[in-house]
């Protein structure tokens, strides 16, 4: 991969004419490479711009693969795969497919999704290989050089603690645009209904969230953000954080979230959030600072209520509001109560206060 | 009578060893010493007849162990409701793993026959642990007068002795 793009790269670009264009076509070992190898020994004549490199299966592609070939100035992209159902890995080609499809959308909104194309080619179809050939070069011969002209200086792609593969992407998605002169459009303009399956955001329903931690405790990948900001809690997820595993769906105790379509995955939001929705925050009836939900303090009150009889809980003669007071003023006055004990003087110098 | 940590108020210097003790023993602390106006208070879960914190809990992770209100971590969801209704607000978020911790009296160190950590290391004895009826010895009229007053939470945890 690296060798071939960076040959690809290394010589001097060609001109408008007699432009010829090189192409980086990524082939499944069991079926597309096969097809290919029988194009070539049954002498079908093909244009020599594919750079052809074999991998195990297109169920290996990572977007971060297309990425790199695009950024170091392949003039094009195209990833070849089994027919569905006769994957060597059962569905390797379906779950690439699927990322494909989805990825390419971020692509057309940069211009540079008409230089990517996903085909299947099985092991006897030699001809049909052959064709996908000449029309893609005839295709890419017709949109002309990469818009990329500077592949100066590209993108470290060396994984790390400090790097992680998404932030690789991101980092290789933004090269890109910054290369090509693309403004970020935010958020990027999909729609929803499009979206390949498998692939959503937690959508709370505002009347049953009563604005809890669960959801954000519950995020294996930290996609869910929570703010407080003056009287409100502000929820967010990180699209391209988001593995729709579901957690939040499932452990949400006031049953709020349901997973909807929709997605921003491996867009330019990657560590922005988008915020989704708003709960009102109570003020504290000691201190007058926010704290808390307004209706996770009637919650939390329901809850009680309904296990504890009222007299049960009057008994306890509890120095506070339980639901209006923040947990500073509660432990205060609990302090208070307890001094008072230890020393009834105090009693007496805290009334006259 | 379960075993509790009773606090004997006006032995208590503020010197916050518990809390370093609880540090130690627990990689974090789980209880806290306060003050108002001069008069150290240390709190620790007081492990309430009627807990609360187990009454709000959705998913069920708290529950009573031998008396001792503990919580679950596997089912702890970390919706943080038992922090906001605690008293005390003894439970803690813990941000790195995301859940509620609370103090559990030591429960491994009582397996083994010792006092909770607090409890030992409190240099003057303000903490004492045992059965409410072990202390019964030094009963003082007047402190408990004045803590029946106080109502019941500080009837759990506050012993009446000493003036």
């Amino acid at each position: 991969m690296t060798a071939a793009s960076q040959k690809a790269t290394s010589k001097t670009k060609n001109t408008k004419k007699g432009f010829e264009p090189r192409i980086v076509a990524l082939c499944c070992n069991w079926c597309s490479y096969a097809g290919a190898d029988l194009a070539g020994t049954s002498r079908k004549k093909m244009p020599p711009n594919m750079r052809v490199i074999r991998v195990n299966c297109t169920g290996r592609i990572d977007p971060m693969f297309i990425l790199q070939a695009l950024e170091r100035g392949a003039d094009g992209v195209l990833i070849s795969g089994c027919h569905e159902g006769d994957c060597h890995y059962v569905e390797g080609n379906i779950h690439s497919k699927k990322r494909f499809d989805f990825f390419k959308k971020i692509l057309d909104q940069m211009g540079m999704g008409n230089r990517i194309d996903f085909v299947h080619v099985s092991a006897a179809e030699g001809d049909k290989w052959a064709e996908i050939t000449i029309n893609f070069v005839k295709k890419i011969k017709k949109l002309g050089p990469s818009p990329i002209s500077d592949v100066t200086s590209p993108t470290a792609l060396d994984i790390d603690q400090n790097h992680s593969r998404k932030d690789r992407i991101q980092e290789l998605l933004l090269s890109i645009a910054k290369r090509l002169g693309y403004e970020q459009k935010i958020p990027l303009e999909f729609d929803p209904d499009e979206v390949a399956e498998g692939y959503g955001f937690p959508k709370r329903d505002p009347e049953k969230c009563i604005g809890c931690y669960a959801c954000y405790s519950v995020c294996p990948e930290n996609a869910i953000t929570i703010e407080d900001v003056k009287n409100k809690r502000r929820y967010g997820t990180l699209h391209a954080h988001c593995l729709v595993c579901k957690e939040c769906e499932k452990e949400c105790p006031q049953e709020a979230i349901k997973i909807s379509p929709g997605f921003e995955l491996l867009s330019f939001l990657y560590n922005t959030p988008i915020w989704e929705f708003e709960v009102a925050v109570q003020k504290c009836s000691v201190c007058n600072e926010f704290f808390n939900p307004i209706p996770f303090c009637d919650d939390l009150k329901n809850r009680i209520t309904d296990k504890v009889a009222k007299d049960k809980l009057d008994e306890m003669n509890l120095p506070y509001n339980p639901y209006t007071t923040c947990p500073d003023c509660k432990r205060e006055k609990m302090a208070q109560l307890f001094a008072e004990v230890a020393q009834p003087a105090m009693k007496g110098g805290s009334k006259s206060k | 009578m379960t075993r509790n940590v009773f606090l004997v108020m006006n032995r208590c210097l503020g010197c916050e060893e518990c809390v370093e003790a609880c540090r130690r023993e627990n990689s974090i602390s789980l209880c806290y010493v306060d003050s108002y106006k001069g008069v150290p208070v240390p709190f620790r879960c007081a492990n309430c007849e009627t807990a609360l914190c187990e009454q709000v809990c959705p998913t069920e992770a708290i529950h009573r162990e031998n008396g001792i209100v503990l919580i679950d971590s596997e089912k702890c969801i970390g919706c943080r409701s038992c922090e906001f209704i605690c008293p005390w607000g003894v439970p803690i978020y813990r941000t790195d793993i995301r859940k509620m911790m609370k103090c559990d009296m030591c429960v491994d160190r009582q397996r083994n026959d010792k006092v909770p950590a607090c409890v030992e290391a409190c240099p003057t004895n303000a903490l004492v642990f045992g059965e409410l009826s072990d202390f019964a010895e030094d009963y003082h009229e007047k402190t408990a007068a004045r803590i029946t007053k106080a109502g019941k939470l500080a009837n759990e945890i506050i012993l009446p002795q000493e003036g």
